[in-house]
């Protein structure tokens, strides 16, 4: 029996690489009472049982958990990284020139073909907005989406339910899918009330969250709300920056018109996560659906990317351009990618202003990726040091598709960004036109019912209306989830 | 400095696209006006105003197109149109191409869902590839992205490693 077992002690055993000794004896005899030869269910097996005994006696005792896990560990550093990029520079020659010049890092994350081993289990928040505004249709099939999530989770995933109005209220505390029935009921019991404020809401759920939060699992934070809040959008943001921070990630899901698209789309974006639109709110379900299948797909959680730079080299613009466009921040000197699904692929665009400089080659960037995966409990980091050449003469060189696509993509999602601030500031001529321009590029591109949107709404300020509100967000989240191509270089 | 040939707005050299106008800025490509589809409604609920915004091309002839794809032998005749689109259909996206070449190994031959088009303005023909993953090549040349190259009688085209010959009818 002390010979080093040939199957996984935390596969047999069903828990995390970095379960606590209270986890692996709760596991075991879990497992005790299903399989033990004298315990009369179906299941009773006398080899199965000392498989599990075997991997409870060797990760009970710390100095043999250790052992085996430097073993093991160095086994798995062997079989390489759990995820893959390629990094694609616009230019590798760069003429000598007196001034500033604009370069771009195209940086594509696949998941290398390792499917892990089982699904690790999340830990979920839902928040709901209750605010009077919600009453009626909305909040009913947002409750009704709440009643499926909860049917679709398993034994081992962690819910917790909170509502808010002006106020939050813990509806479920945090807890193991084991009593599906009195969540439901709990659920069932949310009416609406009270004005909207999300800090509430977001820090009360924050708060169940990190009650079963580990590296082991995949946390996040489901908001759903209809409006605005008022007053506490920094401190949203600062919360969001926090959980990100614990790698806590936070999804919103906006639902009808009147709430503030850059504000719900900057939580998600701070944490990771993704803003969705929902239009009719008969589409609460499949939309929250889709987002925690998403979470189940999640191979590497915590992905953060680092660029550090000489002294010629300045950082000007990030932004995500698969799966959706985003614009990113810097948060320290790194930028938080979210996770990466197991059949996804994720693409940053990187903008860099590069100072004059001699002839020759210099350093242009050095590009750190780490992320954590959940199922193994270990993190992967990937390193590159990127080099340009500056010559006095250049021949033209050919630009890569992949690049020319991302700038694209994102130029587009700028050109619009542009066309609503001028709207914001009042120029309302500039904002029009810009409208325009974005319709005209949507119909060279064949997106054809989004350009006819964006022109009808500028036809609409030409003749001195408001714009709808519906319209804007249509080509807001319209032109970040543009398919320009087919994505990646494979 | 360089400058944004359509709209005048400068940049830094080394600027892919225009933030203003979105044109090209490589190699100029300027955004084109292309009329609007009447019998495509958004489902924004309200009436478009009389009087529009874009300027309505004047119509002019329009030639059908014959496309032999020497791969299967398979030949179709597109109808005249100011634009076609050639690629792979995707109902799931919305994509239905004019000329559809998931039936001639569009995929094993690296043809992508939205590949690149022919446009036909002032009587004059052009291939414009629409940033395909394994690109757009006229007689051996490969294109660049969105910009359109001249297109004649007899031409040959490649997409991705589909071979297609050009007739005008
Ligand atoms: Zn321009």
């Amino acid at each position: 029996m002390g010979d080093l077992p040939e199957k996984d002690p935390y596969e047999v055993l069903g828990v995390s690489p970095l379960a606590t000794q209270e986890e692996i004896r709760r596991a075991y005899r879990a497992l005790v009472r299903r399989y033990h030869p004298d315990s009369g269910t179906e299941e009773a097996s006398a080899t199965r049982f000392l498989e599990i005994h075997q991997a409870y006696e060797l990760l009970s005792d710390p100095a043999r958990r250790r052992a085996y896990d430097r073993l093991h560990r160095e086994r798995r550093r062997r079989k390489g990284t759990s995820f893959w990029w390629e990094v694609i520079l616009s230019r590798s020659i760069l003429p000598a020139l007196p001034e500033e010049q604009v370069l771009y890092v195209l940086v594509e994350v696949y998941p290398s073909k390792r499917v892990p081993t089982r699904r690790v289990p999340l830990n979920l928040v839902l928040v709901i907005d209750r605010s009077t505004s919600m009453q009626g249709a909305r909040l009913d099939y947002v409750k009704s989406a709440a009643h499926h999530i909860i049917e679709d989770l398993a034994p081992q995933d962690v819910l917790g339910v909170v509502a808010f109005d002006d106020r939050a209220e813990t509806i479920v505390p945090s807890q193991p899918l084991t009593n599906r029935e009195y969540v439901h009921s709990k659920v069932s019991s949310i009416w609406a009330s009270g004005g909207t404020e999300i800090l509430r809401g977001l820090s009360a759920g924050l708060e169940q969250l990190r009650r079963y939060h580990g590296p082991d699992r995949i946390s996040h934070l489901l908001l759903l709300t209809d409006g605005h809040t008022y007053g506490d959008e920094e401190a949203c943001v600062a919360e969001a920056r926090r959980a990100a921070g614990e790698g806590i990630g936070i999804s919103t899901f906006g639902i009808g018109e009147d709430w503030h698209e850059t504000f719900l789309s900057a939580l998600a974006r701070e944490a990771g996560g993704t803003c969705v639109y929902i239009a009719d709110p008969a589409q609460a379900r499949r939309a929250l659906r889709r987002a925690v299948q998403g979470l189940c797909d999640i191979l590497v959680r915590d992905l953060w990317l680092t660029p550090r730079f000489p002294a010629q080299v300045r950082l000007e613009n990030v932004f995500r351009c698969a799966p959706d466009v985003e614009r990113l921040r810097l948060i320290g000197e790194e930028i938080s990618l979210g996770s990466l699904s197991v059949d996804a692929h994720l693409s940053v665009l990187l903008e860099l202003a590069v100072a004059p400089m001699p002839p020759g080659k210099h350093r242009l960037m050095q590009l750190e990726l780490r992320g954590l995966l959940p199922d193994a409990g270990v993190e992967d980091r990937l390193v590159a040091d990127l080099e340009i050449e500056v010559r006095t003469e250049v021949e033209e060189q050919p630009i890569s598709t992949a690049i020319i696509n991302a700038v694209n993509k994102v130029n587009l999602f700028r050109m619009q960004e542009r066309a609503w601030r001028a709207l914001e500031e009042g120029r309302k001529e500039e904002a029009r036109q810009q409208l325009e321009a974005v319709a005209t590029r949507l119909l060279d591109l064949g997106e054809t019912d989004l350009a006819h949107i964006a022109l009808l709404e500028a036809q609409r300020m030409a003749q001195g209306e408001e714009v709808s509100k519906r319209a804007k967000k249509a080509i807001y989240f319209g032109t970040r989830h543009l398919r320009l191509s087919e994505g990646g270089q494979k | 400095m360089i400058q944004c040939p359509t709209c005048g707005e400068k940049y830094r050299p080394g600027t892919l696209f225009c933030s203003k106008c979105g044109t090209y800025l490589p190699t100029g490509g300027s955004p084109r006006t292309v009329t609007l589809p009447t019998d495509r409604l958004s489902d924004v609920p309200y009436t478009p105003p009389e009087t529009g915004g874009l300027e309505q091309e004047a119509p002019v002839e329009l030639r059908a197109i014959r496309v032999r794809v020497l791969e299967t032998e398979r030949e179709v005749t597109l109808p005249p149109a100011s634009e076609l689109l050639m690629g792979r259909r995707d109902p799931m996206r919305g994509i239905f191409p004019d000329l559809d070449l998931t039936a001639d190994g569009g995929i094993e031959k690296g043809v992508s869902r939205r590949h690149a088009r022919i446009l036909q303005k002032e009587g004059k023909v052009f291939l414009e590839d629409v940033g395909s993953a394994n690109g757009t090549f006229l007689n051996d040349q490969r294109l660049m992205p969105y910009l359109p190259y001249p297109l004649r009688d007899g031409d040959r085209i490649r997409i991705g490693k589909l071979e297609l010959e050009i007739h005008f009818e």
